[in-house]
């Protein structure tokens, strides 16, 4: 998650995309009969549709706005009702924008029986982040060289953009074998235990990277808000400074959102057991450096 | 009946205790056959393989001490340093790097080398690997006729330090965090009779400390240990002397297996 709200958005990390697309559906079987050529067919069609009357896209962020307005302290010079409003509504207008998602969630429930509208669907999700990851260590980067964070900081968000593309990859592997499952079902009594299997599955990882989602979300809007002198500034603040922020308050977030990463983490090992491992390519020049430096005396790194 | 000599051998006895630098080089890919010997023989073997506490923290402090100072060379130093030079000589900070800018950064580290030599103070080693990275970092991309000015310079390096970084956090929690690999943690109480024995033989304090535990595991589980470090300097050379006072023995990776046949 990029530091700060320009060019990026909840929508991008939101487990309510994937939850409305993947977990708050259910199949149905559709029989028609029609006459070809004087003869009478029944034609099946399965599609999804939703579990529950869907939540506006606008309650829900101005939900997780309140949410996290009334856990992290603010400035005096801010009033956390407007808060919430000025950040909902950037996330609302961005989300108005976003055609591409509105669309993959519509494809979802137009499908038909032939198609694999659910793996569709996390694929588009994960393309599409996949897409901009390179944006999202450019923002991180960029975000450091004005602020006097230390890198590691910054660091921690680059593990959880990493985590969190992932975690899209075990959900789409998820999503294809049951999906595959169900569409090689007998019947459609078959069909829907498949989907319902999935759903189990899959839905305790969405709720723990949701978690880990919220306390990234507050400690970011907390740097925030206490680096912005007005509502304007809250989108892109000129300078982090860690001299803004309350001590306190801010290793109480940072250890919450560490915390919260490094448990979704131990939770994602049970769904791929390899998914930490890395390939480091000793050869490349910056691993050969950081290698050399990081077995020197500590007391000698001054310069 | 079988007369043949048999070189084979007996089966080990005992575990590792591993040191921060084994496991570095182990997440960093560095000493390769070492490590890779060493695992060998741990999983041909079924050795348990530990770390300490201990090492445990000094590893994270260690990456993260050095992400954050190169992290501060590269806003500070480097930033300072080529935008001073930009701004004496009325060139925009938004011109592409050219030789000149290569040259200007040479002035900093002659600097530094300068002032390192009168103070006495440190080693010239981590100015130097800086100082690679960073020049040829520009270098190649000036040779393939990239524009690039400073910002896009200083966020390109930020960039890969990131993505390095994030890589090792990922290896490390695999490693250590999760316990995933070849090592387990282990919570160990030090005994101050012993942490005051290392002390005077000359191990310093982190080294002490990681010592001290793999002595006191040895001593309470009766179990027999060695202490695996790539530190020639300040443990293998003391290895004797540790040995004759603590009763552990301290080895390379590459001879491990045979401490403990």
């Amino acid at each position: 998650m990029t530091f700060p709200a320009s060019g990026t958005s909840l929508v991008d990390y939101s487990g309510s995309a994937l939850r409305y697309g993947l977990m708050d559906i259910k199949p149905v079987e559709v029989v028609e009969t029609i006459k070809r050529f004087g003869l009478k067919f029944k034609k099946i069609t399965r599609k999804f549709e939703p579990l529950k009357p869907a939540q506006s896209y606008e309650d829900l962020v101005t939900f997780q706005n309140k949410t996290i307005f009334s856990t992290v302290q603010i400035p005096e010079w801010f009033d956390a009702d407007k808060l919430v409003k000025v950040f909902s509504q950037y996330s609302i207008e961005n989300y108005e924008k976003d055609t591409e998602l509105k669309k993959a969630i519509e494809e979802v429930k137009k499908a038909e029986r032939k198609g694999r509208p659910l793996l569709s669907f996390i694929q588009f999700i994960k393309g599409r982040f996949e897409s901009r990851r390179n944006d999202y260590l450019e923002v991180e980067a960029e975000r450091f060289l004005t602020s006097n964070f230390p890198l590691s900081f910054y660091s921690k968000f680059v593990v959880f953009d990493n985590t969190y593309y992932d975690f899209l990859k075990i959900l789409e592997f998820k999503v294809r074998r049951y999906e595959f499952l169900a569409s090689s079902a007998r019947n459609f009594l078959m069909y829907q235990r498949r989907i319902a299997e999935m759903k189990r599955e899959i839905g305790p990882l969405i709720d723990k990277m949701d978690e880990c989602v919220f306390s990234c979300a507050c400690l970011k809007k907390y740097i925030i808000v206490w680096n912005s002198k007005d509502y304007k500034e809250i989108f892109n603040p000129k300078f982090l400074d860690i001299n803004n922020v309350e001590i306190s308050e801010f290793e109480r977030l940072y250890n919450n959102f560490s915390i919260k990463l490094r448990e979704t983490r131990e939770f994602m090992l049970r769904y791929n057991p390899d998914f930490l491992h890395k390939e480091i390519n000793s050869e490349e020049r910056t691993t050969k450096m950081f290698g050399k430096l990081v077995n020197l005396s500590l007391p000698v790194l001054k310069l | 009946m079988n007369v043949g000599i048999t070189l084979s051998n007996p089966s080990p006895i005992g575990c590792f205790f591993l040191d921060t630098c084994v496991i570095l080089s182990d997440i960093l890919k560095e000493n390769t056959p070492r490590i890779e010997k060493l695992k060998k023989d741990v999983n041909l073997h079924n050795i348990p393989c530990y770390i300490s506490d201990s090492v445990k923290q000094e590893i994270y402090e260690k990456i993260k001490q050095t992400s954050d100072f190169l992290g501060k060379v590269i806003r500070e130093t480097i930033k300072f340093h080529l935008e001073d030079f930009r701004k004496r000589n009325k060139i925009p900070l938004t011109d592409p790097m050219t030789s000149n800018d290569i040259k200007a950064l040479e002035d900093l580290f002659s600097y530094y080398y300068n002032a390192l030599k009168i103070t006495k103070v440190g080693l010239q080693n981590p100015i130097s690997l800086i100082e690679e990275w960073t020049i040829s970092f520009l270098g190649e991309q000036l040779d393939k006729g990239v524009k690039i000015n400073i910002k896009q310079f200083l966020r390109e390096l930020i960039k890969k330090l990131l993505e390095l970084t994030s890589y090792i956090e990922d290896l490390y929690d695999e490693l250590i965090t999760f316990q995933r690999k070849f090592v387990k943690v282990k919570n160990i109480t030090l005994d101050s009779r012993i942490v005051l024995v290392v002390k005077s033989i000359g191990i310093h304090k982190k080294d002490c400390d990681h010592i001290a535990s793999a002595v006191t595991y040895q001593i309470r589980e009766r179990e027999k240990v060695v202490f695996v470090t790539l530190d020639f300097s300040s443990i293998l050379e003391k290895r004797h002397l540790i040995q004759k006072q603590l009763d552990l023995e301290c080895c390379d990776p590459l001879y491990a297996l045979h401490h403990l046949v």
